[in-house]
């Protein structure tokens, strides 16, 4: 059976620092376990592509940012992903891309985990399509949040998700879609403004709102094989 | 030994273990062993053996199709044949006449197989009594077999024809449940061998290098598709999306598809524009076939993504 491509925003991804390989043979499937308990083998992303870089030493190997309303996904694309690093070599950012892929968590020397995506498919697509991602993703994040407290023991001891954290990343992700992020009342600011606009408040507030991406360094030394 | 000799020292022997089956049903059983030459005590104990590992008291009775499941037997559905297909297959060499095809009632769709003659059309309630059930792709099948009766009923609790085969929306989970499956999903990759094939005048198979592995080598003719992977989120499907389905999709028609190829002198240059569905939100109609979605019908989904955010933000307040 194909294993199904989750949908979770960059937010909620770039916290995970589980992975499980289900049975002991060398091809049993991986998954990397969100702190929502999302099960990914294989993940589907849309978002702005804002930076491909190669970063190879002999072999190419293309380090692609996606970001999403919340946050930015890391694609790696080596020699075992030919085509997709060709489609992101090509690529000029800005753009909206879609990336299908295989989920991943790297884990340097230092402890930290940097979770990370390795593309099968990458294709250029419009707004649109990008909307629907974040709404599909926004209902597949409820449905999880709904059963937060069916999560297994290792996961829930691992992360200690909160509810009102990832509601407000799904509440972030629509109001960024909705061109309101501008207007959402924060703990410093006034409550209101009470003068929305927008026709204008979307594009300025989505560069805007993005939170800087997870510490990369010395990626050049990740092995995929 | 002769023939009957054999069955009634077989039957003999199965009915010494097994009580609460009917002669009939035994024989029917042993006599299909022994026709492809099992030896008369081998023949028992395979009887025995299915016997025993089925309750023999759990004759399925009375059913809704959605509630049919693999390896019953005594099965009782009213159905409506939603179509139907005469095969002629090879038993033992011997080429021999079945009808396959689709039964729905209000509960959902199942597919059989009937061993005999089954003079009911497209739209005909019918009554099915002492079928039995077998697993093909994951799912259950109905057969009518030498025992089984067919008849012809008024139907009056069934829905129309035209209701049962109309899309039905579900989830990419439970499309291979539904006759005429609505699925909402994305296409999150195309697979190889997408983009212009060519295919077999005879048999419609895709040829490599101008051979069918059916029929030799052959005049192909050219053909537009995408082989896809649907997906939901929760759920995946392989899916085929036919010439017009594709040409709609991609807004790339054949005659294009073939002027691009020429001009590359590459077929891979099709295959790479179909990639660029990648991403594509979709409203996809079709048919399950074995673990495939043939998609009849593609569009783009009806709700905006602006409206469904609006409703979602509105809940979680």
């Amino acid at each position: 059976m194909r294993e199904p491509a989750r949908r979770v925003f960059a937010a909620e991804y770039n916290r995970s620092e589980m992975k499980v390989k289900e049975g002991e043979s060398q091809y049993a499937p991986g998954y990397v376990i969100t702190p929502t308990g999302a099960r990914c083998n294989r993940l589907f992303v849309v978002g702005v592509l804002t930076e491909v870089e190669d970063i190879g030493r002999e072999d190419s190997l293309y380090r692609a940012r996606v970001s999403d309303p919340t946050g930015t996904f890391l694609v790696y694309a080596g020699r075992y992903q030919p085509e997709a690093a060709q489609v992101l070599s090509s690529m000029e950012p800005p753009e909206f891309v879609a990336v299908t892929g295989k989920a991943d968590v790297y884990q340097p020397d230092d402890g930290d985990t940097i979770p990370s995506i390795r593309p099968e498919a990458v294709s250029t697509v419009d707004r649109g399509e990008r909307d629907r991602w974040v709404v599909t993703t926004a209902r597949r994040t409820i449905e999880r949040l709904e059963k937060l407290d069916q999560l297994p023991e290792e996961v829930e001891e691992r992360y200690h998700p909160s509810l009102n954290e990832y509601r407000d990343v799904v509440r972030e992700a629509l109001r960024n879609l909705l061109g309101e992020e501008r207007h959402e009342p924060s703990v410093e600011d006034e409550p209101e403004d009470g003068e929305a606009d927008p026709e204008t408040g979307r594009a300025d507030g989505e560069q805007g709102r993005w939170r800087e991406e997870p510490p990369v360094e010395d990626v050049e030394e990740w092995d995929f094989s | 030994m002769s023939a009957d000799k054999k069955l009634s020292k077989a039957l003999e022997q199965v009915k010494q273990s097994v009580d609460d089956f009917s002669e009939r049903e035994l024989t029917e059983e042993l006599r299909e062993l022994l026709e492809y030459g099992v030896p008369p005590d081998q023949a028992a104990e395979t009887v025995i053996r299915r016997k025993g590992r089925s309750d023999p008291a759990a004759a399925a009775g009375e059913k809704k199709l959605a509630d049919a499941v693999p390896g019953e037997r005594g099965l009782t559905v009213e159905a409506r044949v939603l179509d139907r297909r005469d095969r002629t297959i090879k038993v033992k060499g011997e080429p021999r006449e079945i009808v396959s095809g689709s039964l729905g009632d209000e509960t959902g769709v199942l597919s059989f197989t009937s061993w005999n003659e089954f003079p009911f059309e497209e739209g005909d309630a019918v009554r099915i009594s002492n079928a039995y059930t077998r697993e093909w792709n994951d799912r259950p099948e109905l057969q009518v077999g030498d025992y089984t009766e067919v008849e012809e009923i008024a139907g009056e609790d069934l829905p129309p024809a035209e209701e049962l085969s109309s899309p039905r929306d579900v989830s990419i989970r439970d499309a291979s449940r539904a006759y005429r499956p609505r699925v909402e999903a994305t296409v999150i990759d195309v697979l190889d061998r997408s983009g212009l094939v060519m295919r077999c005048p005879e048999c419609n198979r895709v040829t490599e290098g101008g051979e069918c592995s059916e029929h030799g080598p052959v005049d192909a003719e050219p053909d537009l598709r995408i082989k896809a992977v649907l997906d939901d989120g929760d759920s995946c499907i392989q899916a085929t999306f036919p010439r017009e389905v594709t040409e709609s999709l991609t807004g790339v028609t054949l005659e294009e598809a073939e002027e691009m190829a020429r001009k590359a002198m590459d077929r891979g240059v099709v295959q790479r524009e179909m990639e660029r569905v990648v991403g594509r939100a979709v409203v996809a109609t079709g048919r399950v076939l074995g673990d495939n979605f043939v998609a009849l019908d593609v569009e783009e989904p009806e709700s905006s993504p602006e409206d469904d955010a609006r409703e979602l933000l509105e809940a979680l307040q």
